[in-house]
């Protein structure tokens, strides 16, 4: 075969991959590190395609273009809504295609590099839905493999041993219980009381108090970004609202900070049946090592909130929230790529 | 050895046939023995088709190169006949022409092509007509025996030789060929004399390969079945002992043709099947390889950023320094292994 820029003799590019529902992100071996939203449009007609110029827009960029765009979430409760056959089967799953594609393409792979990848997916994720990650990478990649997220984190803080994850996604809350190898399934559990959860809580919430209020799930998702917390000493948290087509402003305060904490008592209770279940000898060893991840950790207060019921209800506890809470679960995944031995790579393509 | 090509020589191909006409007469007219010898590449045609006329010329030049080695003793005038490359040997004898054929294919088997950056092996078959002076024959009916020959080769899956001899059908020869020969001519060995021996011990003997050879392809179950039965009649008088061997042997026979008749056809549909799929990728490999180039070139023109170089060159693997080596390791291996059993499964359903 000719030598050429197609020939991938020149390095290898490894990718940590966090395939999330609200959020994609990526850790290169080549320093870079990029997130992306993880929403897919494409132009409804030929008209919205020549004003866009482009046949598919991500992230920030698709949400905000979204009226004139076939728009798509394709991933949903931490799953593949292409994975269930049903509905909107091949549009979703060429969104979530496209959208790993665009992950990669930001990692700013070389043409004449192997690019490796770790994906990390929910804990309990199904068969199908993997399969269906596996098909939509290896598309892009010259070998993938899929780990779990909440396993991804702890094992790129080299917290490997007696130590519970709690991973808060948008779609998912996923506790994992690390014992020095990997993780089975009854070390894991998998919850929806997540991010996507709180949004609609507090959306009920304000379309209770306030009924005259104008908002879509977007506008709610945005203000829980920036003003989420579990504090009882909160900065308020006043927000514009349409009403009749004037902007008009509203407290919610108290809106947030309740629909913030619901997500509390389920994630304590999980972290309950998995020290409940471990060696009684090193349950209180695991409640002092709980590692916060994902998104949803950056929720002002929650370490403290969580440490505050496990008190209550497990006797006490230390929950520690990883320093880089987006990029968390990508860097562990990363770390697993290189620490990957080159003959399984190698199996795997 | 004098030889011309349709592109360049001294002779035409009609001069070089006028050439030969007048040797054979000769070697007739003086009472000599004289051999006609046709080669054909098996398979050239789809050989063309995959890689295009230069290949087939390189493959035909070739093949004329190593004629050119084989028979530098022997002196004969050659030509090439379209595809195929005619050459006569005059004064040659019936071993000397078939070590020559035998010479040729095995020469032929080692030859390596290269085309598209792919390594090409041809096999030949070759048609032998021996001609003795007594039979009087012309030029032309020799010509005709030759070209029989060189079909009951073809047709007997390549790669071999067939000798004839024109006064008769064409005869066996196994000469360099690697598998059982399918059939070939019976009727040559009843022109030949002497040579109803040899044939009996092939029906009869302990080699049960060189039956089939003794069998034409031509002939229908009832001509080869007569065939087996006249060469029992030949025996001796007849015994009930000798009836049941002999239908035990058209038996088996007829089992034996009919499994190799199917699994040669088979295999070579097969192999017909890789060439082409082989040649269909060869293409796409060679496009693909131009499109990523003159991506690569437009990218450059355009200024696009061509990536940012990992770190690493190689794979790293676990550092047997690391903290937990072996605790790591294992967990890995158990990564591996369920994502190796997810991959399997992805396959096995696709």
């Amino acid at each position: 075969m000719k030598k050429g820029s197609s020939s991938k003799d020149h390095g290898v590019l490894y990718l940590g991959i966090d395939l999330g529902t609200s959020r994609t992100s990526v850790s290169a071996s080549n320093g870079v590190r990029d997130t992306v939203a993880s929403f897919v449009g494409y132009p409804k007609d030929v008209i919205s395609q020549k004003l866009l110029k482009r046949d598919v827009l991500f992230g920030s960029e698709a949400v905000k273009h979204r009226l004139s765009l076939d728009f798509f979430r394709p991933l949903e409760a931490g799953v593949l809504k292409a994975s269930d056959e049903g509905g909107d089967f091949e549009s979703n799953l060429r969104a979530a295609t496209d959208l790993i594609s665009e992950i990669i393409r930001l990692s700013q792979p070389r043409k004449d590099e192997l690019v490796y990848a770790v994906i990390g997916v929910p804990a309990e994720a199904s068969i199908r839905n993997k399969e269906v990650i596996i098909d939509a990478a290896r598309k892009s990649v010259d070998s993938v493999m899929l780990c779990s997220e909440p396993f991804a984190v702890a094992y790129g803080l080299d917290w490997l041993e007696d130590v519970l994850v709690i991973d808060i996604g948008a779609g998912t809350v996923d506790l994992c219980r690390m014992h020095g190898t990997m993780p089975e399934d009854t070390d894991q559990v998998t919850m929806d009381t997540a991010g996507d959860f709180v949004d609609g809580r507090l959306a009920e919430r304000i379309r209770e108090e306030h009924p005259e209020a104008q908002f879509t799930v977007q506008m709610i998702k945005e203000m829980k970004e920036r003003h989420s917390s579990v504090s009882d000493e909160m900065e308020p948290v006043v927000v514009r609202f349409p009403v009749g087509g004037k902007p008009t402003d509203f407290d919610i305060t108290e809106a947030m900070r309740d629909s913030c904490r619901e997500v509390i008592p389920p994630i304590v209770e999980g972290l309950g049946k998995l020290v409940a279940t471990f060696d009684p000898e090193f349950q209180q060893r695991l409640k002092d090592r709980v590692l916060l991840a994902g998104g949803g950790s950056m929720v002002q207060g929650l370490d403290s909130a969580i440490e505050r019921e496990m008190q209550r209800t497990l006797g006490g506890g230390r929950v520690l929230r990883i320093e880089e809470p987006i990029y968390g679960g990508a860097n562990g995944a990363l770390k697993i790529a290189h620490d990957m031995p080159a003959e399984f790579w190698e199996q795997l393509k | 050895m004098t030889f011309s090509d349709s592109e360049n020589g001294l002779f035409s191909p009609e001069d070089i046939q006028r050439l030969m006409r007048i040797e054979y007469d000769r070697v007739i007219r003086y009472g000599i023995s004289c051999c006609l010898m046709l080669v054909e590449v098996d398979r050239l045609g789809y050989l063309q088709d995959l890689y295009g006329v230069e290949s087939k010329e390189k493959i035909l030049q070739g093949i004329t190169e190593l004629l050119h080695t084989v028979t530098s003793d022997l002196e004969p005038v050659g030509c090439r006949q379209e595809d195929r490359i005619l050459a006569v040997f005059p004064h040659a004898t019936q071993e000397e022409a078939a070590a020559v054929a035998r010479r040729l294919l095995e020469g032929a088997r080692r030859l390596e092509f290269q085309s598209d950056g792919r390594s090409l092996r041809v096999t030949l078959s070759v048609g032998l007509a021996v001609a003795e002076a007594a039979s009087g024959l012309n030029f032309d009916h020799f010509l005709r025996a030759t070209e029989e020959a060189v079909t009951k080769a073809i047709d007997g899956g390549g790669d071999r030789s067939v000798e004839c001899h024109p006064a008769a059908e064409p005869s066996p020869s196994s000469a360099g060929s690697p598998e059982p020969p399918e059939d070939t001519g019976s009727g040559g060995a009843s022109a030949s004399p002497g040579s109803e021996e040899p044939e009996l011990q092939a029906v009869l003997g302990d080699e049960p390969a060189e039956t089939g050879s003794a069998i034409s392809e031509g002939l229908g179950k009832g001509a080869w079945a007569d065939q087996i039965r006249t060469l029992f009649r030949r025996l001796g008088p007849r015994t009930p002992g000798l009836d049941r061997i002999e239908n035990q042997v058209i038996k088996i026979t007829e089992e034996s043709l009919v499994s190799f008749d199917a699994h040669g056809e088979a295999c070579e549909e097969d192999r017909r099947q890789i060439d082409i799929l082989e040649g269909r990728v060869a293409k796409l490999k060679l496009m693909l390889d131009a499109t990523e180039d003159e991506l690569h070139r437009l990218a450059l023109e355009k200024g696009v950023d061509p990536g940012i170089k990992s770190i690493y060159r190689s794979v790293q693997g676990l550092a047997t320094d690391s903290g937990d080596y072996a605790r790591k390791k294992d967990i890995l291996g158990l990564i591996y292994e369920a994502n190796l059993r997810l991959l399997e499964k992805l396959r096995g359903g696709a």
